[in-house]
């Protein structure tokens, strides 16, 4: 025992006896007889696990943990982008996505869906003023705004995109009528046509 | 007695000299180690009843419950297993399996810090009545020998648990499991010159801690 050469003279002799105390200190009777079996049944058991993990995970050593909190933070990312895409649009620096096939505002397409948008696409004031509350919306955002469908009489009633778009070139044509997303915006209250509504015949 | 030593140079010369190979401690840790990177389970097996208890014990030391200690040391065997690959023969086995149960018993007990230490001595297997020694030092102390003893064992535990991790590795391994300096320096990877260091350090504050016992 260590004790009983050189650092027994050092002064350490009670403290000595008092350790032989701890040494017999001993787990309970027979706790050795399983401890090695248990150790091989949990190498075992872990063994069969990682058989079950696909080689990939494997290879990156990528725990189900790991793998859900990538989820999550790409899910928070997305939402944090869509959150912020949907704010600029709707404070109006950036221009509302145009259809490439019709040349038609999204919202006002989505607006004719029946589904009501807020980018000045909603039809009806009421809806435009509750959102003012949460979104700051410019002014020029307002019901004069070229998207105000709402006052349009029978606003909400589907509206052929065929027929909208055959009168907007027509106005255009007329110069009374210019589609751009911020011009639109930003425009200044003018007297502007509003749709006529066109069923076909 | 001539007749004797006649008989004996008779058998040496009729006699094959059996130069049975001395296989050494480390020999058959190796072979098994060689076996068990092989995928030998049985091999492995062997290795764990072979440094089982030694492990234990440290632990136990180290955390003060049985019930950790049972936890971290099948933890320690298991871990060993998976990175028995990378095992590359520089030290001994056990130097390596000791220096992963030391590593996760320390981490373990960063953890643990916050929380107070509970002793389960209770699950134990004490049997320190009949030492001389203690039987002596108790009844120095305290005329029930019985409680005087837990007492005593309570009082040692305390004064261990407030050690840091470092110091009460070094006196765990060396007072209590008699493990030599170089080789805990080895476990530790440090200098044997800084486990002597430590040892001191911690038997100087045990010392002033269990005063009461140590005279």
């Amino acid at each position: 025992m260590p004790f009983e050469n050189e650092e027994l003279t050092g002064g350490f002799d009670g403290l000595r006896r008092l350790m032989v105390l701890k040494r017999r200190e001993i787990p309970p009777p027979g706790f050795f007889n399983n401890f090695a079996s248990k150790v091989i049944f949990q190498i075992e058991a872990e063994e069969l696990v990682r058989e079950e993990v696909p080689w990939w995970r494997r290879s990156l050593g990528l725990s189900t943990a790991r793998i859900l909190a990538g989820a999550n933070l790409l899910t928070l990312c997305g939402l944090t982008f869509v959150g912020v895409s949907l704010y600029l649009v709707l404070s109006g620096d950036v221009e509302p996505p145009v259809n490439a096939g019709t040349g038609q505002s999204l919202s006002r397409s989505a607006d004719a869906a029946g589904f009501g948008t807020v980018a000045g696409g909603v039809a009806g004031r009421a809806r435009t003023s509750d959102l003012s509350r949460i979104f700051t919306f410019s002014p020029a955002a307002e019901p004069s705004d070229l998207n105000s469908a709402g006052d349009a009489p029978g606003a909400g009633n589907l509206i052929s995109g065929d027929a909208i778009v055959a009168e907007k070139e027509r106005e255009d044509a007329r110069g009374l009528f210019k589609l751009g997303g911020n011009r639109a915006l930003n425009a200044e209250p003018v007297a502007i046509p509003t749709y006529r509504m066109i069923f076909p015949r | 007695m001539v007749a004797a030593l006649s008989m004996d140079i008779i058998a040496a010369s009729v006699l094959p000299v059996r130069s049975e190979p001395v296989v050494t401690d480390g020999e058959v840790d190796r072979e098994l180690v060689r076996q068990a990177r092989a995928g030998e389970l049985s091999a492995y097996d062997d290795l764990v009843r072979k440094y089982q208890e030694r492990v234990y014990a440290t632990i136990y030391h180290m955390t003060g419950n049985h019930e950790d200690a049972s936890d971290l040391a099948q933890e320690s065997f298991v871990k060993a297993w998976q990175a028995l690959k990378s095992f590359k023969g520089d030290s001994s086995f056990y130097t390596w399996v000791y220096r992963i149960a030391v590593n996760r018993t320390i981490n373990f007990l960063k953890q643990r810090r916050n929380r107070t230490p509970h002793f389960s001595l209770n699950d134990l297997d004490f049997s320190g009545e009949n030492d001389p020694d203690l039987v002596a030092l108790v009844s120095q102390n305290t005329p029930r020998r019985e409680v005087g003893l837990i007492e005593l064992q309570t009082r040692l535990n305390e004064a261990i648990q407030k050690l840091s991790e470092e110091h009460r590795m070094v006196v765990t391994m060396h007072d209590i499991q008699g493990i030599p300096h170089d080789e805990i320096a080895a476990v530790m990877n440090c200098n044997p010159g800084t486990v002597r260091s430590r040892l001191h350090y911690a038997r100087q504050q045990l010392q002033a801690w269990l005063a009461d016992w140590v005279r």
